[in-house]
This record gives C-alpha cells, sequence and structure tokens, in this order.
C-alpha cells in the first residue's frame, strides 16, 4: 500500500526506544527550568479547569447577603463581591470558562487556518492569491479592535467571543501553514511522490503536514497566551461571558466599579490571568528559541 | 458588518413612537435598511471614496466629526505608550540584555518582559490606578484636556495609561534589540573596529547600535498600530474621550455606521504607518532603495 519512495524527514533519524526519549525530556527539562515551570503552572491550571469544584471552598453563584464587599480572611481568601459571593470560588470556577473559550478559539483558527494555508502553499495560483489577500486584510487590523468589533456587532456572548477570537487568530496559523506548504512543496521527497502518482491530498496530509505540525504547534502555544488575554478583554469590556457566569474577564468587569473600595475582586483574577498567560509563555518562547536555533527556520 | 440588521431600529423607535409598524418601516427606508445589504454596502463604499462618511443613527451628527477629536486622543495615547515602550523600556532592556548575554541580567530581562507580555493591559491599568490611590494618595483627573489647552493637565491624565500600554509593547522589542545587536556584535567590522583599539563602550554604541538600531524602529512602527488595538481597552479604564470608547458605544448602539467607520478610520491608519515605516527604513538604512 504505501509507497517505499515515502521518506518523511522523522523517518530518517533513528528510531530511539522510550528509555532514551524519556532521558531526552528530561534533559532538556533540566536545561530549561523556565520551561520546567511553566508546564507545571500550566498542568496545575488545567487540573484546576477540569475539577473547580475540588479546589473551590463555596458555590461560586451563592449569595451572602451578610457579608458583601468583605477583604481577603481566612474564610474567603480573595474576599467576596457585592453580593457576597466568594471572590476564590468565582476566580477558580472561572478558570474552566477562561481556558475553554480561549482553548476552543485556537482550535478553531488552528483547524482553519492551517487546513486553508496548506491548499493555499501547495496549489497556489489564484486560490492562494484570493486567500492570502483575505487574510492580510484580517492579519493587518489590530487583533483587539478586530475582535472587539465582531463580538460587537454579533452581539455579546460567549459564543460569539469564541467566533471572534478564532477569526482573528486564523491569519497566524495560515501563514505558518502556508509557507511551510511552499518549503515543502519543492522538496525531492514530495515531488518524488508527485512522481509516483500519490493524490494531492494524500501528499498534503502525509507528507507536507507532518513537516509543518511542529512549527504549528509553537503557534499554537503562543496563540493560546494571547487568546487568554484576548479573551479577558472582551468579558472585562462585557462582549464575552456574561456576568452571571464567571470567566476572569467577567469577574473583572464586575469589580470594576469597585476598584479602590474593593480592589481584591480586580487584583486577584487578574494575577490568575498573568499566571497562567506567563505560564503558556514560558513554554512558547522556550519552544520558539529552541525550535530557531536549532531546526533553522522552515 | 451590514449583514447584521441589528436593533438600532426597535432602539429608535422605542424612544420616539411605540412599536407602530408603519413608523418602523419609514424609519427603516430613511436609514436606507429596507434595501439588501449589497446595495447598503454598495452606497456606504461610494460615500466613503468621496470623503463621505455617513451620519450617525444615533445623533444625526457626521460620523466625521465626531472620529476626529478621539482619533487625536488615540493617536496622542498610541505614540506614548510607543516612545515608552522603546525609548524607555524596549531598546535599553535589549541593550542590557545582549552585554549580558545568557548571563543573569540577560535572564532578568527575559523574565520581566514575558511578565510584562502576560499581564493584561486594562488590568495593568487597573492596577496603577489602585497603587497611585492607595499609596500616593493621586489618581488621574477624570475630565479630559487637549494637550494644547494645558499641557500639564492632559500629561497627568495620560501618564498611567500610557505607562500601562507601553509595558504591552515592550517585550517584542526587547527580543528584537537583544537579537539585532547579538547579530551585529559579530560581523567583520565589529572585529575591525576592535582591533583599531576602540573601547568596548564606544563599539556598542558608536557602532553596533547605529546598524542594529534599524530593524528595531521597524517593529517599533508596527507596533504602534499594536497599541492602537490595545488603546480600545485601555481608554475604557481611564475613561478617556478616544476612538476606542466611541467605538464602544457603538457597538452598544447598534451605530452600525460609526462602528464601520472606527474600523475603517483606524485600518487607513495602519496602512499610512506602514508606508511611513518603509520609508523611514529607506532613510535610515541607505543601502536599501525603495521600488528597486
Amino acid at each position: 500500500m504505501g509507497s517505499p519512495h515515502r521518506t518523511d524527514e522523522a523517518r530518517l533519524e533513528p528510531t530511539h526506544p522510550i528509555r532514551t526519549r524519556l532521558r531526552a525530556v528530561r534533559r532538556v527539562l533540566a536545561e530549561e527550568p523556565l520551561l520546567t515551570i511553566g508546564i507545571l503552572i500550566s498542568f496545575i491550571m488545567l487540573l484546576i479547569a477540569i475539577f473547580p469544584e475540588f479546589f473551590a471552598t463555596y458555590d461560586p453563584r451563592d449569595t451572602d447577603a451578610l457579608a458583601p464587599l468583605q477583604g481577603p480572611s481566612t474564610a474567603h481568601w480573595f474576599g467576596t463581591d457585592t453580593l457576597g459571593r466568594d471572590v476564590y470560588s468565582r476566580v477558580i470556577h472561572g478558570t474552566r470558562t477562561s481556558i475553554a473559550v480561549s482553548g476552543i478559539s485556537v482550535g478553531f483558527a488552528l483547524l482553519v487556518g492551517s487546513t486553508l494555508g496548506l491548499i493555499s502553499g501547495y496549489f497556489g495560483g489564484f486560490v492562494d492569491q484570493l486567500l492570502g489577500r483575505l487574510m492580510d486584510v484580517v492579519f493587518s487590523l489590530p487583533a483587539l479592535l478586530l475582535a472587539v468589533a465582531i463580538a460587537g456587532v454579533l452581539g455579546p456572548s460567549v459564543r460569539n467571543a469564541i467566533i471572534a477570537i478564532g477569526v482573528v487568530y486564523t491569519p497566524h496559523f495560515f501563514r505558518v501553514a502556508r509557507s511551510g506548504a511552499i518549503t515543502m512543496s519543492a522538496r525531492p521527497f514530495v515531488m518524488a511522490s508527485r512522481l509516483i502518482g500519490a493524490r494531492h491530498r494524500r501528499i498534503v496530509i502525509r507528507h507536507i503536514l507532518p513537516n509543518v505540525s511542529a512549527l504549528l504547534m509553537v503557534q499554537t502555544t503562543v496563540s493560546f497566551a494571547y487568546a487568554i488575554l484576548l479573551e479577558a478583554s472582551l468579558s472585562f469590556l462585557g462582549l464575552g461571558v456574561q456576568p452571571p457566569n464567571p470567566s476572569w474577564g467577567s469577574i473583572l468587569n464586575e469589580g470594576r466599579p469597585f476598584l479602590q473600595l474593593a480592589g481584591w475582586m480586580s487584583i486577584f483574577p487578574g494575577l490568575m490571568i498573568l499566571l497562567s498567560v506567563l505560564s503558556v509563555n514560558l513554554v512558547g518562547d522556550t519552544l520558539r528559541d529552541r525550535w530557531d536555533t536549532s531546526q533553522g527556520s522552515g | 458588518m451590514s449583514l447584521i440588521p441589528g436593533s438600532v431600529i426597535s432602539q429608535l423607535v422605542d424612544q420616539a413612537a411605540g412599536s407602530d409598524p408603519e413608523k418602523l418601516a419609514e424609519m427603516e427606508a430613511f436609514l436606507g435598511l429596507d434595501r439588501p445589504w449589497y446595495a447598503q454596502l454598495g452606497s456606504w463604499l461610494a460615500n466613503v471614496v468621496q470623503g463621505d462618511l455617513g451620519n450617525s443613527w444615533r445623533s444625526r451628527i457626521p460620523v466625521a466629526d465626531l472620529l476626529g477629536p478621539r482619533l487625536m486622543v488615540t493617536l496622542q495615547l498610541s505614540a506614548m505608550a510607543t516612545v515608552i515602550s522603546s525609548l524607555v523600556l524596549g531598546i535599553p532592556g535589549g541593550l542590557i540584555a545582549a552585554a549580558y548575554k545568557s548571563r543573569w541580567p540577560d535572564s532578568v530581562v527575559r523574565v520581566v518582559s514575558l511578565l510584562a507580555l502576560s499581564v493584561p493591559v486594562f488590568w495593568m491599568g487597573s492596577m496603577l490606578i489602585l497603587v497611585f490611590s492607595v499609596w500616593f494618595n493621586w489618581s488621574p483627573p477624570l475630565t479630559w484636556v487637549s494637550p494644547f489647552e494645558d499641557f500639564g493637565a492632559n500629561m497627568r491624565m495620560m501618564i498611567l495609561p500610557a505607562i500601562a500600554l507601553g509595558l504591552a509593547g515592550a517585550a517584542p522589542l526587547v527580543r528584537m534589540t537583544r537579537n539585532s545587536i547579538l547579530e551585529v556584535m559579530g560581523q567583520n567590522y565589529i572585529r575591525t573596529a576592535r582591533s583599531t583599539g576602540a573601547t568596548e563602550g564606544r563599539i556598542r554604541f558608536r557602532h553596533a547600535l547605529r546598524n542594529a538600531i534599524i530593524p528595531v524602529v521597524t517593529s517599533a512602527g508596527l507596533q504602534f498600530g499594536f497599541l492602537i488595538g490595545g488603546a480600545v481597552v485601555i481608554e475604557e479604564v481611564f475613561s478617556l474621550p478616544g476612538v476606542g470608547r466611541l467605538l464602544l458605544q457603538a457597538i452598544s448602539q447598534r451605530d452600525f455606521p460609526v462602528v464601520q467607520a472606527c474600523v475603517l478610520t483606524i485600518g487607513i491608519f495602519l496602512i499610512f504607518l506602514n508606508i511611513a515605516v518603509d520609508i523611514l527604513y529607506a532613510y535610515l538604512d541607505p543601502r536599501i532603495k525603495l521600488g528597486d
């Protein structure tokens, strides 16, 4: 079935047994303490997002009319908001929403952007021109401005925030996939498989995609960090997650009128955003550095 | 954007005369909303090309009059933030990191710039307000004053948002400066300069920086565009009357001519910015010739 000329780059390297691989991973982690910290924090964030009930101390929607706007204490670690809800528990439960919204948006951008990018770069011609121009238009507008405009026009809701963030980041993946596909299409192994008569779809999926995937991975990490910030900004402006539901941005939105009266409503969700974006950035930054220096670009 | 009808009609009519269907249709015809979307888009484009951005559906004021003064605020804010992120933070940070490559100051600069990159701009703004009001018992004035009227008052209002915005833009410039300097330092003419006995400081500032700064200027120029985007939220936090707030207000009122004009104006501004950066690039580096 498989053609004898299938020579993915990875195939040329000797295949390591699992133990050697693990040792290599451990060596990289030891060399890059920042990467280790980043992965560790991201992992904790993921746990919080999956099991918020385990971390939260109260129900995030439980109001307490007797204890509104209380400062941080042993009972309420991050204080309480105007309705007496526990800010810590709301931040914990908001993690899931914030991470899910950013994750789905980036997934959407990855899927649409890289598919279109691969097609555009592989086939070239009119399709490439058209898609390229379209993506340039989206790319040239500032991300936040565009997201605000899209989310605003579609109407404020979680679904529309996802669409807005996804559309904003699609060109980033498009560019990476397109330039990768152009470089790879010129490689001898792609020409070889074309000569044997492999179908276009097969060439793109089996030969080009695997060689672009590392770059797409880096792009995914970087975009994910920005998407968390973008989701927070949209929800903060009231264009994303709507107030009764907690997300980091929407809690900040609720806390804004009480900034000087109840600063804790603003401090802690922001710290949480900072921590999670920082951890993803630590991973992305290290990956990019290692990729740029050891592999050359594209 | 014209694809989504929105509820401006119902909003306007609710205020004016209840929900009389005849009144509704009349209003729709008045605003041209009874025509198909491509016709609306076509006539909008035709007017825009002639320099007419249309009138606000809400206030009936020409959009250009609404936009003009607000654009000045946003541009001033972004310009100040660009200066802070490049001259105050980015270039010095990059110089330090390059001078101490792979030693602790390099790592400190890297972590700090990643931190700055990870902070939500609007949160940074809130925290600055909080810190200044709690510790220094000072908060920025609430009414905006033009810099031509009272420069001091204008600065008092603009400095905190500019710092918050500038911090967010600094990280890529730090990286750019650092890598650019390291690249230049490895070149032959630096070795030659060293062999003439020039001091390290002279080499760094006289020979290396001059060449290394060119790509930094370019990215600082492009950064300016990115910061205009960030200005949208920061204006909301500091209640500055800029394009960002106008846009948000127009969105909540479904005032589409204003929304379209805001996005269009910033888009056009960015195109000119890119051209300006290209020209500046050629000016700084005589080896580059525009248009072949």
